[in-house]
């Protein structure tokens, strides 16, 4: 295939002169309101990325802190640290605050802030929308722990099942509460899968063809195209709870033709792909790391993307494997058992692509690395106990006990959370212009590791001794004693890897080394700009003519003649990026801000009183009026 | 990139009216995800019928097919100005724009009245059993999207009335029509759902 730039007429590049000139129009054209309240107006892709970013990981201090209050419980037998109605309310916004408030949106974040970057464009396609999306998560976000402040939070689990999620069992208005909360991180995440398909398929570098765009960038584009499968049918679902708590529908009731395992399809067939939406973004980061680390592109391209989708295809088929113990036809459940199997296959292929890329190189030792040697180990294990359980008669014996919590911890905190650190210590250069410390990455890393391992492993054994979920505490004669010491030995092990993070990061915001451009001499093309980048990300948009673009000696190059007096983004061709337009792209905006006011303050009041979702509604026509009006102004 | 080579653009249009353009994408997008929460809301449905000894309930009885049927040809005319505004707006002819743009309004506004009849024609409140809350529910989607495209034509509407029309406001009225095609394809296959599968199924 032949790339455009051979194609165009070749010229020699202007002088610095030139390019200065345009440095300093592009600043101008590209500049952020300045101000306290020019926060509430910022559309620029790495900003809302860095919020994402920066809330997600509060969050996940927050939902840390509920783990380890409930570590501190369990810790010995009879404890009386929480009650029982207590516990049952923080292992919910443990739940839901680590899926819905960390996972999901950190991955996002991360997406909104690299995926720009790395097909090299200037800002995501619809800005203004995707500032709504930051607003309505942090609304969503502050609502949860206004509910849980006020003694009032969900009780329910994290997946909410019916009946217990339902007016009989869940009074007041929790678990309403829970349900807005629901929608406003569907939204969010609806919102940024819609800014980053259109990013990927419509806004790459002229040259970048689909057969050329990076590992991380493939796997966030399949991610947000699960995203917009899976929150319909989350949609379904909460609408219809809401609905019977609070209209009267009967949708849940089988006393008038309801189903209570409705709601349990209903809520996997979201909350399964769930898992992948978190964990794919994360397999991205690994290539992106392992890649850099190696200096090499990443062995077998093609199998890796085709493993990705074949990962997304199947996620879709397993939603039934969380329902083992409900009853359902065997036929059915074992079509399930077998796709649930399956999915190894692509993992497999994944971890030997990654393996042959580092059979004989000599890697980069350093902390994001590691990183991804934790994630083989602990993400192995974890995919190992869900074939285990992915089997039926393994499943009934294990449901519902200790040996699950550990399998999804192994594979979450194994499969995302360890290449999402390595992902913060290989970006963050970037992000923030200095590097994180090594020494207390490599303490980070260690310890974190070690807590891990010493706080999930012992819970396959409690699982197999038949210690369940969600139980507030234990008698001393079962012989579990040990075993949960341990455990909550490894969580204050993990806290204090967290604690070390933490000092690492503000530490180097200060006084970290100056990263330059490339500190890892990766090849993708969020490295071809400063660190952190400017507003329009770079001063002229590359031209690529491979996969590994800054690694490149011959070929690639630069356009030229994009006005840069206005906010304009080139357009290309969905398959082989080819230039097709220019498109102007609205700037700053506080109109997302106000809708997202009007109608978030409409779903928060529709917990007490149905028809304020009708008045958010209304209320909102006219600042969807002022949004189009002023949509002309710079 | 040590041997720099540039790509000039400076040929390239500003703007383009058709599904090169990034809008036309996002309202792809969001076709696709609200059509996805009908699939959901038709598989619940199928779901629930597959439980029930009847459906409908012998005390609620099969719905009448009258308004919706009307209702339904109504809502297959009015493609027709929908398609006369797609292609003004492709001919960027501003005065056909507004008047198809009014058109869409009055079909969409007529199609929303008769709409209260179809609501009576189900003979059941949306709390009297599941069969009744999934019909409201399948019916109160599909009307929520019809209101949110009539405050769309709105909107674009009183603006080209009022300021001048630029090259995108032309999109915005072609993806209005656009819009409006997929309110009247996925209205089909959700009025043999709600209507005859109780009736015939």
């Amino acid at each position: 295939m032949s790339s455009p730039a051979e194609k165009a007429p070749r010229e020699k590049a202007p002088g610095d002169s030139a390019e200065e000139r345009e440095r300093a129009e592009l600043a101008r054209t590209w500049r952020k309101r300045s101000g306290k309240l020019g926060l509430l107006f910022s559309v620029d892709h790495k900003t809302i990325g860095k919020r994402y970013i920066i809330t997600a990981f509060v969050f996940f201090l927050v939902g840390g802190l509920e783990a380890a209050a409930m570590r501190l419980q369990l810790a010995r037998p009879e404890s009386r640290f929480l009650n029982p109605d207590i516990y049952a309310q923080v292992f919910t916004m443990h739940g839901t605050t680590m899926m819905f408030f960390f996972a999901v949106p950190v991955m996002l974040g991360i997406g909104l802030y690299l995926v720009p970057l790395m097909v090299g464009t200037r800002n995501v396609p619809f800005p203004r929308l995707n500032a709504v999306g930051y607003w309505f998560y942090l609304m969503g976000g502050v609502l949860l722990y206004g509910t849980f402040v006020m003694n009032r939070g969900p009780d329910a689990g994290w997946f909410a099942y019916v009946p217990l999620s339902g007016n009989a069992y869940s009074a007041g208005h929790g678990m309403d509460a829970w349900v807005q909360i629901i929608n406003f991180t569907e939204v969010s995440a609806l919102i940024v899968a819609a800014s980053l398909i259109v990013t990927v398929f419509k806004q790459r570098a002229p040259g970048m063809s689909l057969n050329r765009i990076p590992l991380f960038v493939w796997a966030i584009l399949i991610t947000m195209i699960m995203v917009i499968f899976a929150m319909p049918a989350v949609i379904f679902a909460a609408g219809s709870l809401n609905s019977d708590r609070s209209l009267g529908t009967h949708f849940f009731n089988p006393a008038e033709g309801g189903d209570a395992l409705l709601w349990q399809h209903a809520f996997w067939f979201f909350g399964h792909p769930e898992v992948y939406i978190i964990f794919l973004p994360a397999l991205g980061m690994v290539s992106s790391i392992i890649s850099a680390s190696t200096r090499r592109p990443i062995f077998g391209y093609t199998a890796m993307v085709l493993a990705l989708v074949a990962t997304a295809f199947l996620g879709f088929g397993l939603w039934v494997h969380h329902m083992f113990a409900t009853g359902l036809p065997q036929m059915g459940e074992a079509f399930f058992t077998a796709a649930s199997m399956m999915i190894a296959i692509p993992t497999g292929v994944q971890i030997f692509c990654w393996i042959a890329t580092l059979w004989g190189s000599r890697p980069r030792w350093d902390v994001p690395f590691l990183f991804v040697l934790g994630f083989f180990f602990t993400f192995v294990i974890g995919g190992l106990t869900g074939v285990m359980l992915a089997s039926v008669p393994v499943d009934l014996q294990l449901h519902d006990t200790f040996f699950v919590v550990a399998h999804f911890h192994y594979v979450l905190i194994g499969g995302a959370v360890f290449p999402l650190f390595g992902g913060v210590y290989h970006w963050f250069p970037k992000i923030t212009g200095r590097m994180l410390g090594r020494t207390l990455g490599i303490w980070n890393f260690a310890l974190l590791f070690v807590g891990f391992n010493l706080t999930f492993f012992p819970m396959h054994e409690l699982g197999f001794h038949g210690m369940p979920r969600r139980v507030y505490t234990y008698s001393p004669d079962r012989g579990w004693n040990g075993l949960n010491l341990a455990a909550s030995l490894g969580a204050a092990l993990m806290a204090v890897a967290v604690a070390l993070f933490l000092i690492n990061v503000f530490r180097s915001l200060r006084r970290g080394a100056r990263a330059g451009e490339n500190p890892w001499n990766a090849e993708t093309l969020e490295w071809a700009t400063s660190s952190p980048p400017p507003a329009y990300n770079f001063v002229r948009i590359p031209v690529v003519a491979s996969r590994s673009p800054l690694w490149d000696r011959e070929g690639g190059g630069f356009v030229t003649g994009m006005p840069t007096d206005k906010r304009l983004l080139l357009v290309t061709h969905a398959l082989d990026a080819e230039p097709s337009h220019r498109e102007e792209v609205p700037g700053p905006s506080v109109n997302p801000f106000l809708i997202s006011l009007t109608m978030g303050l409409g779903l928060i009041g529709s917990i007490f009183w149905l028809w304020w979702a009708v008045i958010g509604a209304f209320v909102s026509i006219p600042v969807a009026f002022l949004w189009y009006w002023t949509e002309e102004e710079p | 990139m040590s041997t720099a080579r540039a790509l000039d653009v400076s040929n390239l249009p500003d703007a383009v009216l058709d599904s090169r353009s990034l809008v036309w994408w996002g309202t792809l997008i969001m076709t696709v995800i609200e059509g996805m929460v009908f699939a959901i809301s038709v598989g619940g449905y199928f779901y629930l019928r597959n439980l029930a000894s009847a459906w409908p309930p012998p005390s609620v009885g099969p719905p009448d097919l009258t308004a919706p049927t009307v209702n339904l040809g109504i809502l297959l005319v009015s493609a027709i100005p929908a398609f006369l505004l797609d292609r003004a707006g492709k001919e960027k002819n501003a005065r056909k724009v507004r008047i198809y743009l009014a058109w869409n309004l009055v079909f969409g506004t007529a199609f929303l009245v008769v709409r209260y009849w179809e609501f009576k024609a189900l003979h059941c409140m949306w709390n009297q059993s599941a069969y009744a809350s999934i019909q409201w529910t399948i019916l109160g989607l599909h009307t929520t999207n019809l209101l949110t495209s009539l405050a769309e034509t709105g909107i674009v509407l009183v603006y080209i009335m009022l300021r001048p029309i630029e090259d995108h406001h032309f999109l915005d009225a072609r993806l209005d029509g656009v819009f409006w095609y997929f309110i009247v394809v996925t209205w089909i296959p959700l009025y043999v759902v709600v209507y005859l599968v109780p009736r015939f199924g």
